[in-house]
Formats: structure tokens, sequence, C-alpha cells
């Protein structure tokens, strides 16, 4: 498909722009841009504190997070002795479910989005630095694939598989990847043109090579931060599959479904869709403070 | 721009059929309907045989598929006129080998809009996404009209004020309200303006009346107040985003600063100039935010009890109805093409940069 | 003065509290009343043809514009003759019970002024029993009744195949409808199809209320009929029927309790304990009622991988394999006893869980009031575990059984199985959770296997299952609906509901012998029907969790809510609303 030509002139402010700036390393820049930013700093320290408390949830976690008794713990408030976050509506211990639940929801965000970006990152290198048919065909897959809206594939997807984390996982990078394709194409397209690339074919280095030693490392500004507003992105998806009954099956908890799960509890364990609706929007939100902050220090244009 | 207009619309011709070959391929992967479609007590194996025979679920996938695609009324008919089919070309006269040939082919294939009979409400399956347009078209409709200029708007203002308290504030909350989950803020709203506040009714499309329609949008705007927030908040949140940085890029470019140069004040500079070049990449949003308003919320219009594209066919896909799940697919796939050309000529008409040749 | 004044505030104050009964008590006329408002949680109808009705949602329609042949005694739950909305006046058997005749009301017309006469009873059943039309009515009729004659307009006469003491249930099943119509817009048995024109827009009816549209996604308007007489009232109150599709149960409870709607005829667990509150703090009017169905358990006695029918063409017994687990009776026995009931009940049931015994329910003429529920009793769990061949080898009660010695699954084999259900319910959700943690504790390894309700389905008729979880239910009053869940005829993989493949010789006889039993003595029969409980109960091919009380909710602007013990909404359309 024929995107709308932009005119050389456009294309070479761009170049310029891209010259002028490599005097600091990018990398350099952000890092000494990222440690003023204390929004982002801030949304990183949490994100790794809630990590490595849900991934320590087996050691953390005071029960078995599928320890039932409704007839002696049904829906404790939080501040219960022993169930400082209370419990739900089967009697499991709130603070031990949302601890082993954050484990499987930030799972599905690391790895699905890691995953998404790894096919976006084959198949976009591939794709721009080929072009040709290869380009085309890659083209047609993608624009065939985003014409679906999502939410159907994903429906559909989702009734046809077992729903564990795992095909879940498979089913989001599956459908998912073709952002990340378009982005790094886009972004070889222009690199491929450029005079070090340009030498390094010249001196025979395989594709491969140049593929992933000169062109990948230059586009990993955009895949920081398209990773971190993935990971949100996906959390977020996955507790609206839920909400409609097609997310994780039960018992395994994820935020995403202990939210859903709660909202028919609202008048009489209302710390349910409290804490877990909270800790969703926590997490999203930090997550795409990272995001922004990520695209803040990365970018070339703007100033200190 | 005509010519243009034209060559996209023939280039989406391949993408029509990828998805139609998609479609179809996740709808086989589900497995044959024929027992879910003939359960009944004291159905035989031979009488399931013949239904399945008649539907041609065995043929092989590509037949099934150009089946599907362009009907079989022409792969087995009666030439004679006494109803009992007397010539078959790609599927065999007697599919069942009972020594009776199947009835003559009746479908006439998603290419002649024929979408197939619903499975489970025994109607057309293209009736039945027909008649749930209107309430989906009015909600996305509203939610684009509020959602666009309000976001434009809302950038526009936090990049003229950059670094000022509406700046910081409209970023916060910008980011915030993408972090909610959709279900949750519009149970939330729900609960809090229909059912403690009482303020707007709990949900539905118009009051509940023995009238034969409900009446027309002007009079039943209360109904659609609370599922437009929900439809709209998401593109305010992100075209306020992408304003405000395109602002912020090119308010640095130069011929900002010559217009400036020129006299112009700072105001008349953010809108003559600025404000038109930055709407560029608003426009290449437009076509997914298109598709997104189109293909019906689900969850806003559960939520709302709203009677939408979006509630019935995911009561479809739970009910595995195909025929509906399909034509919603292939409809809401139309839509997207159809924004995708949209978006790019208006990003033709907004940039002048670009010519269509 | 000052006594006048506050006599005076009495007054107005009295006025105020008395003036609304007053109103209320005032007659309303027909089709006066304010209309009543139902919500519909099952999605849109599919057909308004009482021959094709096959769905919740569409019944609810179809039983307010069609008339019934034999209809049932709202207390009794009983076939009654002269029972409203019924055609059948009268009915007497010849005295070898073959025949049956069956009088008919005079006095009832069609909305287009047509009497109702047998011609529409023959019309159905001709249609029903020509192997053209695909309706369920057929296989509740075509395998007992030999013929259905019409001597006369107001006489019907069946004739059954064999002494049926079922009879009057068989006969019921059979529908009105108008022969005249029919008959000139299907010009054959076989037009009568769900994509027929007069599908969703029936063109001549008979009920408390006559079609009006259906817009789906939104709602089915019916209006009163003028003509209709079988109320307390004498006619039709309410001004019409609003039968509107709501989608999510929180919308549906809360447009209740706003007033948008006029009842909840099923209180979503989650809310139950509110609503009770609620209801008795005389917000609404609030009842319960048992459920017609139970919560089940359905074990695969045969093995899942290689799914067999009851019987071969001959209709001899086919010897299924048994499945590796739930083949041995002693496995489901253990899992039975290692359920706590009491954390159901209060887990998924909000305490409106009935523990039952017997298949039958407690409401039924028919229930065996010997058989205790199964205890909680987890020791007794572990040791027909042990004895069935299923040990812990490990001394690790964390850990799964495996197969030493168990007679349907080679050594070594973990006592690991899918529990099935379906998304949706929060009962069944919780349910499903609770059993697998209680079952966990005496060595099954449970993986839960929660579906939609469609491929839920698929499991359970392709009979792939393991276990099970699913409400379902006999006719309350209908014992011999029994043979239909268990009996090996209809054992057959995706066309019956023996889905258990359970197979039992006195079983089968016990329940064929109350079926044909001479003289069709009550007690008798309940005997029998005592004994093949009796057998089901130690055999658990299916475990009857437990029934429940459906909370009712009632807008208290129904000045006239009566319900009886089986038919709650039995004086619908005479409730008296006042119109605002």
């Amino acid at each position: 498909m024929a995107q709308p030509r932009v005119s050389n002139v456009i294309q070479l402010d761009i170049e310029l722009l891209l010259t002028q700036r490599r005097s600091e390393s990018l990398w350099a820049r952000a890092g000494r841009r990222l440690r003023k930013d204390y929004l982002t700093l801030l949304a990183l320290g949490v994100i790794i504190v809630l990590t490595v408390l849900t991934m320590g949830a087996s050691v953390i976690a005071p029960y078995d997070p599928e320890d039932t008794d409704p007839v002696n713990r049904r829906l404790l408030p939080p501040g219960t002795p022993g169930h400082i976050l209370g419990t739900d509506d089967l009697g499991r211990d709130y603070l031990t479910r949302l601890l082993y639940g954050g484990q499987i929801s930030l799972a599905i965000g690391y790895s699905a989005a890691f995953l998404t970006l790894a096919i976006g990152v084959v198949t976009g290198l591939t794709s721009g630095y080929y072009g040709g048919q290869i380009d085309d065909i890659m083209n047609w897959v993608i624009t065939t694939l985003d014409s679906i809206p999502s939410i159907y594939l994903l429906l559909l997807v989702a009734t046809l598989l077992q729903r564990s984390p795992t095909s879940f996982i498979l089913v989001i990078s599956l459908i998912g990847w073709t952002g990340g394709t378009r982005l790094i194409r886009g972004q070889t397209l222009q690199l491929r043109e450029r005079e070090y690339v340009v030498c390094a074919k010249a001196m025979g280095a395989s594709p491969w090579r140049i593929m992933f030693l000169h062109i990948l490392p230059n586009t990993l500004s955009f895949l920081f931060l398209a990773l971190a507003s993935g990971i949100g992105g996906l959390i977020l998806a996955e507790s609206t599959l839920s909400f409609l009954q097609v997310g994780i099956q039960p018992p395994t908890p994820t935020w995403g479904n202990m939210l859903s799960n709660a909202d028919q509890f609202f008048t009489r364990g209302p710390h349910m869709a409290t804490i877990s609706g909270l800790l969703i929007f926590v997490t999203v939100l930090c997550l795409f403070i990272i995001g922004d902050g990520l695209r803040d220090a990365f970018d070339p244009q703007t100033t200190d | 721009m005509f010519r243009y207009i034209v060559r996209r619309l023939i280039q989406a011709i391949p993408i029509f059929f990828g998805i139609t070959i998609l479609s179809f391929a996740l709808m086989s992967a589900s497995g044959n309907p024929v027992a879910a479609l003939t359960f009944r007590p004291g159905m035989t194996p031979e009488e399931r045989d013949r239904i399945a025979a008649r539907l041609g679920v065995n043929d092989p996938w590509p037949i099934q598929y150009l089946r599907w695609l362009a009907g079989d009324d022409w792969m087995r008919w009666d030439s004679t006129g006494d109803g009992i089919a007397d010539h078959a070309i790609l599927v065999p006269l007697d599919a069942n080998g009972d020594g009776e040939p199947e009835p003559p082919g009746d479908r006439r294939g998603i290419l002649r809009g024929d979408f197939g009979t619903s499975f489970t409400k025994k109607r057309p399956a293209l009736d039945i996404l027909v008649e749930r347009l209107p309430a989906t078209l009015e909600l996305s409709i509203a939610a684009f009209l509020l959602g666009t200029p309000l976001g434009i708007l809302i950038g526009i203002i936090a990049a003229i004020n950059h670094g000022k308290w509406f700046d910081n504030v409209s970023r916060i909350l910008a980011v915030a309200f993408t972090a909610i989950p959709t279900f949750w803020f519009a149970i939330m709203l729900l609960l809090i303006f229909s059912v403690q506040l009482r303020l707007l009714p709990i949900g539905d499309r118009c009051k509940t009346s023995l009238d034969d329609s409900c009446p027309p949008v002007t009079e039943r705007l209360q109904y659609m107040v609370l599922p437009v927030i929900v439809l709209s908040i998401g593109s305010i949140a992100g075209y306020s985003r992408v304003m405000r940085a395109s602002m912020l890029d090119v308010i640095s470019a130069d011929y900002v600063r010559t217009a400036r140069a020129k006299g112009l004040t700072r105001r008349m500079t953010w809108i003559r100039h600025a404000a038109r070049n930055a709407l560029i990449p608003i426009a290449t949003a437009l076509g997914p935010e298109l598709t997104f308003l189109l293909s019906g919320a689900v969850v806003t219009e559960t939520i709302f009890n709203y009677p939408g594209v979006g509630l019935t066919s995911f009561a479809a896909v739970t009910q595995r109805d195909y025929p509906v799940v399909m034509t919603v697919t292939i409809y809401a796939a139309v839509a997207t093409i159809i924004g995708y050309l949209l978006s790019d000529i208006m990003y033709g008409l907004i940039d002048p940069r670009i010519r269509f040749d | 003065m000052k006594r006048l004044g506050s006599v005076v505030v009495v007054l107005v104050l009295l006025a105020l509290v008395v003036m609304p009964v007053i109103a209320q008590e005032g007659d309303l006329g027909p089709g006066e009343g304010a209309p009543i408002v139902a919500g519909n949680f099952g999605g849109d109808i599919s057909t308004t043809n009482p021959l094709l009705v096959n769905d919740g949602a569409s019944a609810d329609i179809v039983n307010r514009i069609y008339p019934l042949f034999i209809g049932n005694d709202p207390e009794s739950g009983l076939p009654v003759p002269g029972a409203a909305r019924s055609v059948a006046a009268d009915w007497s058997f010849s005295e070898d019970g073959l025949v049956m005749t069956v009088t008919l009301r005079s006095d009832w017309t069609w909305s287009d002024g047509t009497p109702i006469t047998s011609a529409d009873v023959k019309y159905a059943y001709d249609a029903v029993i020509s192997g053209e039309v695909d309706s369920p009515i057929t296989s509740f009729v075509e395998p007992y009744i030999e013929s259905l004659e019409t001597p006369d307009p107001s006489t019907v006469v069946i004739t059954f195949k064999e002494l049926d003491c079922t009879a009057v249930q068989v006969a019921a099943n059979l529908a009105v409808v108008p022969a005249h119509h029919y008959s000139q817009v299907f010009p054959s048995f076989a037009d009568i199809t769900a994509e027929s024109e007069e599908n969703l827009n029936p063109g001549v009816t008979a009920g408390p209320y006559n079609f009006r549209n259906f817009r789906p996604g939104e709602q089915v308007t019916l209006v009163a009929s003028e003509t209709y007489t079988d109320t307390p009232a004498g006619y039709t109150v309410p001004e019409g029927f609003i039968y509107k599709t709501v989608a999510d149960q929180l919308v549906w409870v809360e447009q209740f309790l706003a007033g948008d709607i006029t009842y909840v005829d099923s209180v979503p667990e989650d809310r139950q304990t509110e609503i009770a509150e609620r209801g008795a703090a005389g917000e609404f009017q609030y009842y319960t009622s048992p459920a017609g169905t139970w919560q089940v358990l359905l074990f695969n006695t045969a093995d899942p991988a290689n799914a067999q029918s009851g019987r071969d063409e001959d209709g001899n017994v086919i010897e299924q394999t048994p499945h590796p687990i739930f083949g041995d009776v002693r496995v489901r026995q253990a899992f039975v006893h290692a359920i706590d009931h009491a954390a159901l009940n209060a887990g998924a049931f909000s305490g409106t869980g009935i523990p039952v015994g017997g298949m039958m329910l407690p409401q039924s003429w028919a229930y065996n009031e010997a058989l205790a529920p199964y205890a909680f009793d987890p020791e007794m769990a572990m040791s027909l575990l042990d004895e069935a061949g299923w040990v812990d080898n490990d001394n690790d009660p964390e850990t799964p059984r495996v197969a030493q010695g168990a007679a349907t699954a080679a050594d070594g084999t973990v006592l690991e199985f899918a529990l099935t259900s379906f998304t949706g319910n929060p009962s069944v959700d919780s349910s499903v959770i609770l059993m697998a943690d209680q079952l966990t504790n005496v060595g099954f390894k449970v993986n839960l296997d929660v579906i939609e309700f469609g491929p839920m389905v698929d499991k359970l008729l392709g009979q792939t299952y393991d276990a099970l979880m699913v409400f379902w239910g006999v006719g309350v009053n209908s014992p011999q609906d029994m043979i239909d869940l268990l009996g090996s005829a209809s054992d057959q993989p995706g066309a019956g509901f023996g889905v258990t493949s359970f197979y039992n010789e006195e079983f089968e006889s016990l329940m064929q012998e109350a079926r044909t039993l001479p003289g069709c003595d009550e007690a008798a029969r309940k005997a029998l029907y005592d004994q093949a409980q009796q057998i089901v109960y130690d055999n658990v091919p299916m475990y009857f969790v437990n029934t429940s009380l459906v909370p009712v909710a009632v807008s208290g602007q129904v000045p006239n809510f009566e319900p009886r013990k089986n038919g709650i909404f039995w004086n619908q359309a005479a409730w008296a609303i006042p119109p605002q």
C-alpha cells in the first residue's frame, strides 16, 4: 500500500535534526533527563515494588490463595485480625489473592508485551529492510489483522481456547503484534538509507548483522516506551475480558477477574472492589507515566 | 482525488479477502456446528448426517469457504424444475451416500448479500446487524462530536499554557482516565448518577412504554449522557495528548517563527498556523477511532443496556451464532477500511504537502 | 384552636395514608391498570409459535398470548379441568384407561372472533406428529399417543398406546393453535418454521394479552385482550405487558428498585441478602418459592474419549468402557462425602440452599423423604478412595492420590479430572471453586473448566466431560421424567439427555412399572418411585447438590400480589397497578 508521500524537504529536516543531536548520545541524555523526572522515577519505584511483592507471593502471602471457608470467613472487612485486607465472598484472604493475582496479571502484561514486541521487531525489521514483495505481503497481513476490531478476535479466540494465562498471552501476542511491526518497519525504512547502514552493506555485512546490530539499537527508545504502555494496556484488556466472562479462568486469581467479581459485592464487600480497582488503576497509571517519561526523555525535539 | 479514492478502493480488495479468509478460518477452527444445531431428543445419526450433508460441513474447507463467499446455488442445482437437484459441480450430488441427491443449494453467499441465518434467532444475520445499527450509530456520532473537538480544544489550550496549571491538570487527567478499566468507570457513573443521585435513567435507550418505537433522539438525550461520556472519555484523553504534543512540535517550526516575525499576534499565530498543522497527527488517528466507534462498544452497551451492535455481537460470540459473528466482523472490517480511507483523505485536506497522485 | 389544628393535621395525615389504599382498592376496569414491565435476561425471543417454542424467553411470551390445552392448579401444581387459560373443561377415561375423552369449553374465541374448538388441538397434534415440523413437543407425545380424534367441535378423544399413569401430563403437552389461521398462512406443515413471516408476528392469538410488536434488543410489547375472562377480576387489568431486554443483572435489579421494572422473578445470588432485607423493611414485596431445579453434579460414568449410546439399534444394552475415575461408584460416593454443603450454602447460595437426597424435589408428591442428603465426611471419603484403589502414596495430603489396584485405571494414574461448568452464574462459579478446594483436601486433583454455556452444552450432550455442574430438573410433579435423564434409551451422545451413561436394569423396570401400573394408585406408584430414587441415591450417577429458594421481588405498587405455592404469578393478568 502506498503511503502518502512526504516531501523530500521534510525528510531532510528530520535527518538534520537527528544528526545535530548526535553530539550527546541519546542514551546519556535520556538518563540525565530521567534522573530529574521525579514523577517517572516514583512510578518506576511503585512498579518495581509491586513486581517484587507479587513475584514473591509464595513467600510473603500469609495464606493459600485457594483455601476457602465461607462459613467462618465470608466477606470479612479489612482490618480483621489475621486478614489485613479482609476476605472475599468465599472466605479467601484478600491480601493473599491480590499478591497471587498480581503475579498473574503482571506476568501476563510483561510477557505478552514482550512477545508482541518480539514478533513486531522481527517482522518489522525484515519487512522494512528487504522491502519489495516481502513488505507488500507483510503490509497486507497487518492491514487485514488491523481491520478486524481486536475485541472480536479476542472474544472469538477466547471462546475457542482454554482460558489459561499461557493461552491468553499467546492469543494477545498473536493479535497485537501489528502495532510493533508498524513502528519498527517505519524506523527501519528510514534507517536503512543512512550512511552507516549503506556503508556496512557495502562492506559485506550480512543482512541479519545489519538488522540486529546496526538498525535495532537505534529503535530501542521506541521499544521501551511501547513496552511500558503496552503492559498497562494489557492489564486493562485482561480486566475487560474478565468483565465479559472470557478472562482468566477461576480459581486462578488475577486483578482483572478479582475486580470483575467484586462488582457483584458493592453493598456487602465494598473493600474488594475498592482495593482491586485501585491496584489496577495505580499500576496502569504508573506504567503510562513511565511510558510518557521515557518518550520525553528520548525525544530529540524537546529541549531541556 | 477521485482517482486516488478509486485506487485505494481497488487496493482494499485483497484486504477484504484477507479478512474473509481469516474470519472463516476462525469460524471453522471452532468446530462443527451440526451437533449444537441438531440437538433434539430422538435425533437419529442418519438425520444428523443428512443435515450435515445439506450444510456441507464435511466438504473440503476451500469449498466451504467458497460456499460462504459466493453461495452454493450454482454448485448443486435443479434444471428440470422438479425440486430435486440433478447437476453439481465442485460438490457431489449425493454427499452422504444415501442414494438420494441433496436438495439444491439455496445460499447466495456474502458477496451477494446473503450472510446466512442466525442459528439462535432464525432470522437473516444481516437483518440482525442492520436493526441494531441505529442505536450504535447515534451513540458513536454523539461520542465523536463530543470527544474529538473537546480533545483537540483541551490539547490546544494545554499547549498554549505550556507548563501552567491547566496544562498540568489536563495531562494528569488524560493519563488517569486512560488508566481506569472502562467497565469500572461505566459502573461507577451508573451507580453515582443514576442509582444514588437519580439524575439520569438507569441504562436503556428510551423510556419503557407500550409505544411501537423509541422517540427521536432529541427527546431522549438523558439516556445518552452516560454512555456517550464513557465512549468519548478515551478519545478526549487521547486527542488532547496528541494535540498538545503536536502543537508543541509545530511551534518550534520555522514557518511559525516567520509568522510571528511578520507581526501576527501570538494567539493568531497559534490558531492560524500552528493548530492547523498540528492537526495532521490527529487525522491519522481518526481511522482507527472510527472503527472503534462504529463497531459498537461491547462493554458500554452492556452496562447501559443500549441495544447496539456491540451487545448483539457479544451475545452472538458467546452463543456461537457464527452467521451473526461473521456478519458483524465483515461489517466492522469494511467500516475500518472506509475509516482508513477517510483518514487519508483528511490527511490530504489538512496537510498541503501531500498530493494525491 | 390549637387542638383543632392538630386534629386537622392528623386528618390530613390519615387521608394521605388511606387515600392510596382506597385508590388501590377501587376497581380498575379492563386494561385500566398500568402496564406490567418484566425484565428479560435471556436474550431476544426466537418465536411466538406454540409449536416451535424451545427457550424460556419465547415461552414467557407464548404463555401470555395462547391458550393451554390442559392447565395446572396454581396451588397443587397438578393438571385440573377448567384451569385458567386452558381449554379443557373436563375429561374422563375409558374403563381400560387407554382412551381419554376431553370436553372443551365453548365460551372462548381467538382474537379474530373465531371460536376455539377441538380442530385447533387436532391441527397442533397433526403438525407435531407429521415429522415435518421441528417441534420439541413431538418427543413428548409421539411415543405415547396412538391417535387423536375430534368427533365434534367441543370433544377431543385421545387414545394411548398403552395404559399410561402419566396420560394427563402427556396430553397437557399438546398445544392449541388457531387452525383456521395457520392453514391459511402455512400451506403445508413443512412451512411451519422459525423463518416464516408468522413466527415473530402472530396474526391470531388468544390469551390475557394480544401481541403488539417485537423490537429486537429492546422489548416485546403485548396489550390487554378485551375478550379474556380467566382472571380473578374477570378481565385483563393491566393495559399491557412489556418484556424488556436487560443485558446486565446490575441494571435489572437497579431498574426494579427505581420502579422501572414491576418485578424481578429471580433475584441474582449476590443481591439476595440485600434484597431480602429491603423487602422485609417494606420497600417492596418479597417472596421466596422453592426452585423447580436442583444444582446437580453429573458424573460421566463412561469413557469420555469413547462416547457411545446406551443401546444399539435392536435395543440391546451396549457395554461401555467405564470412566477411568468415575466409572467406580466408590469414587463417586467419595466425591459426594467430600463436599461440605454448609460451606456451599454460605458461599454460593446466600443461605437459601436446601440439601436434597432424592431425585425429586422436596415439594413434589413423589419426593422420597427417607433419603437423607449425603453427609460431609472427609474421613469416609478418604477410606472409600483407599478401598477403591486410589491411594495416598506419599502421605502428603496436599498431593493427589494415585491408582494402585483401582478397577478402572492403570496403576500410577493420578486421581485427576476436569470439573466443567459455565460462566455467568455466580452461584455456579462459587460452587465449583468451593468444591474444588474441598475435593483437593481428600486427594483429588481438580482442573476447573469454566466455559461458555454453548460449549458446555456441547460437552454435556456429547458426553465428553468428566464431571459437570449445571442447574437441571425433572418436572416437579412428573417423576416419570427421571427416566429421561438416567435411562439407557436416552443415552445417545448428541441426541439424548442420558448424559451420565448410567445403566441400571432395576431402575428401568421400576420406572416402566410405575408408568403402567394398573389402576394407577398414587401411593403404589410413589413406592415404586421411592425405590427408583433409592437406586439413584446409592449409585450416585448424579449428585444433587441442592435446590434453593428463588427470591421474587414485586413492586409495592401491585396491590394484589398473591403468590400460590405452584404459581407465583397466577393472577398476574389481574394485577391492578394504579395508572400514573
